[in-house]
């Protein structure tokens, strides 16, 4: 089975290194993207599985970023990711196509899990 | 009135003041413009009755008078046309003459014909002046030269007042007098007769201002009247205000008898002018008791009404207090969600690094076996792991709590409200020596609400509790159960010193403290009303003095709901316990 690949979307770079390295090390493929255009651009020039995105980032904020994404790559699953919660946004990002919203700091574990759960995987 | 008469500040004083002033003088000074007006036309008109009665009066008799005496000087004249000149020498024609006019007139008393030296040639009369010599007399000078002559009263035979009335006769060198002597009691009566009202009289002066009348008060006939004698006029005068014998009269007078004497008719101001008295009296009189009522009333009513502008300015007050409170109440809550999210991002961080470092230790298990300290770092990072998820919590419960806005309604537990809100308020409780207890119910029905709206009246009920412990310690219970009407009740008691009787209807009402003004602002129990009225509970209390206070809110369990779904929907506080920490909302 290939690895399930990952993109990391966040403008903090030093949750994206921490992050990438630990996913990376159980066996993920994971990429990062400190924008939303950049995360974008990359899945335009190669898709990802599973993307875990941050809700509030300068620019593009989350929401923005994952109405683009369900526009163009309609199968790439999207976990949203905040520091901020509100239940109104919470449940905007699940209307708009998010498959589950997570308040950081979040359990590896459990992210993990619903990365898998995402793709119908154990 | 009681907190309107705290509110009595040099202000509300002052304001009372000027209203108290605006509404008599608007009031009053019509009234008494019109009084004013009223009076003085009413003075004026019985003024002039006053004075056309003395004046009537006064010419009335000044022409009786007149006539009389010219009358008297007539008849001696017609008598000596028909005598003179040669029977009037003769006594018994005299006499005879005499005995007519008294037949006539009455008034003659005596009749002298006289020479021009002044001596009778003839007497009748019973004074025996037949041997008598005027030739040096005034009055027989004077009717020498001016031809008649009338005399001033004096008292005459048998203390009867008299006056004299004379006639020159002649022809050529021989002038003859006719004197007479006459009885003044006939124009006295007339004179002496005049009543007007109670000191109304009229009486006669000479030019040496004796009477000449008998003057009803304190008057003796020849005694000296007093009056300022004036100089000569003609028709009637009329003096207002003078003094005469120690009282203030009016008086009309008028020369009589060319100008020797004078007539005068006077009457006591107060006696004349006594129905205008009267009716200034009456009038002072209803007028001091209509300004006092006047000014009764507008003190009662601006009192009234400026203590109603005081305790609405001051409900103003609180009220703007209070949006200003709702005011910073929002930015603190802008703020703590942009904190909450600030702090969250470098807390995981933290948490990542973490454990990537024991991913790392994972994998080099052997080299770490061998070290003495490899517990330690375990430890070490496991604690970092713990108290980033504790930061989190911190910050859930802040943006729980910092989100005032009207939330919309969903099945909510009561269980975790009122965990989450003990959480909070458990700590600053011990420090008042407040114990807090939570007695919960098990499977307790959902309840369709705002959690942080219920999260808002149980901190407000818990924190009056604690509050009521404050002085003394004690503890405070916060109990749920099921009611068998499809109900949700909450129970928030304390064993403090309770509310008393005359306090316990009015604790809902707005505005309404029992605490130090600036601690309390007597909102937060009317919030919790209307917040659970809103819900369609109802919240209620419970007291007596030293028995402590309860305060129950019972709201309708939201339907179709399980005890099971509560805990998969426990949404507001997913973040206490259980081992999906991250967990937020599951909406699928």
């Amino acid at each position: 089975m290939n690895p399930v690949s990952v993109l990391l979307v966040d403008d903090e770079q030093g949750f994206l290194d921490a992050m990438s390295k630990r996913l990376g090390k159980r066996g993920l493929k994971v990429r990062m993207a400190p924008s939303g255009r950049q995360a974008l651009a990359m899945l335009d020039q190669e898709p990802a599985d599973v993307v875990v995105l941050d809700q509030k980032m300068p620019d593009l904020d989350g929401l923005a970023t994952l109405t683009l994404i369900k526009e163009r790559h309609p199968a790439v699953r999207v976990i949203m990711l905040t520091g901020h919660a509100t239940v109104d946004s919470a449940i905007s990002g699940i209307a708009m196509g998010a498959f589950d919203y997570l308040v950081k700091p979040c359990d590896l574990d459990t992210l993990l899990d619903q990365i898998y759960a995402s793709l119908g995987r154990k | 009135m009681r907190e309107a008469d705290q509110l009595m500040a040099p202000y509300y004083r002052m304001l009372a003041r000027k209203i108290a002033l605006a509404i008599v003088l608007v009031a009053f000074v019509p009234y008494a413009l019109t009084f004013i007006l009223f009076y003085s036309s009413y003075n004026e008109s019985i003024r002039s009755q006053v004075i056309s009665a003395l004046t009537g009066v006064v010419e009335g008799h000044k022409r009786a008078i007149d006539d009389f005496l010219d009358e008297r000087v007539a008849n001696l004249k017609n008598a000596s046309n028909l005598l003179f000149p040669g029977r009037l020498a003769n006594p018994e024609e005299i006499r005879q003459t005499l005995a007519s006019l008294r037949e006539a007139y009455g008034a003659f008393v005596d009749l002298g014909f006289i020479n021009g030296q002044g001596r009778h040639e003839a007497y009748a009369g019973p004074y025996g002046l037949e041997k008598a010599d005027y030739s040096q007399s005034v009055w027989f000078k004077e009717v020498m030269a001016q031809g008649t002559y009338v005399s001033d009263v004096f008292h005459g035979y048998r203390e009867v007042p008299h006056f004299v009335a004379a006639v020159k006769l002649g022809e050529g060198r021989r002038d003859y007098v006719l004197r007479a002597t006459i009885d003044s009691a006939r124009f006295s009566s007339l004179v002496e007769g005049v009543r007007l009202g109670l000191t109304g009289e009229a009486f006669i002066v000479n030019r040496q201002g004796l009477y000449q009348t008998q003057a009803r008060r304190g008057g003796q006939l020849l005694g000296f009247s007093g009056l300022d004698l004036p100089q000569a006029f003609s028709g009637v005068r009329v003096l207002e205000g003078v003094q005469r014998q120690g009282r203030e009269v009016v008086l009309a007078e008028t020369w009589l008898k060319g100008g020797d004497w004078l007539l005068v008719c006077q009457q006591d101001m107060a006696d004349a002018f006594s129905p205008l008295y009267s009716a200034r009296k009456l009038a002072v009189l209803i007028s001091l008791i209509a300004f006092l009522l006047l000014v009764f009333i507008t003190a009662v009513l601006t009192r009234h009404m400026v203590g109603r502008i005081a305790v609405t300015d001051r409900e103003k007050e609180l009220l703007n207090e209070q949006i200003i409170q709702s005011g910073k109440l929002a930015s603190l809550g802008e703020l703590a969600a942009g904190v909450a999210h600030e702090i969250n991002n470098p807390v995981a961080i933290m948490v990542e690094e973490a454990g990537w470092l024991l991913d790392l230790m994972q994998e080099e298990s052997q080299l770490f076996a061998a070290s003495g300290n490899r517990d330690e770092y375990l430890r070490a990072l496991g604690q970092i792991e713990t108290q980033g998820r504790r930061c989190k919590e911190i910050t859930t419960k802040l943006l729980g709590f910092a989100r005032r806005t009207d939330a919309p309604r969903q099945p909510t537990q009561i269980n975790d409200v009122v965990a989450e809100v003990a959480g909070l308020v458990e700590r600053p409780a011990r420090y008042v020596n407040v114990l807090m207890t939570l007695d919960l119910q098990t499977d307790l029905p959902l309840v369709e609400a705002s959690p942080s709206e219920l999260q808002q009246v149980l901190m407000n009920l818990v924190n009056n509790a604690v509050d009521a412990l404050e002085k003394t310690g004690g503890e405070v219970v916060v109990a749920t159960r099921r009611l068998p009407e499809g109900q949700v009740e909450i129970s928030v008691s304390d064993n403090g010193p309770g509310i008393t009787e005359s306090v316990l209807p009015r604790v809902f009402d707005p505005f309404f403290t029992t605490k130090p003004v600036g601690k309390g602002t007597g909102l937060g129990l009317s919030i919790c009303y209307g917040i659970v009225d809103k819900l369609g509970g109802r919240i209620e209390v419970r007291s007596a003095p030293n028995q402590g206070a309860t305060f129950l809110v019972r709201l309708p369990a939201a339907s179709g709901q399980t005890s099971r779904a509560a805990s998969a929907g426990a949404a507001p506080t997913s973040g206490e316990g259980g081992n999906e920490p991250g967990k937020r909302v599951v909406g699928r």
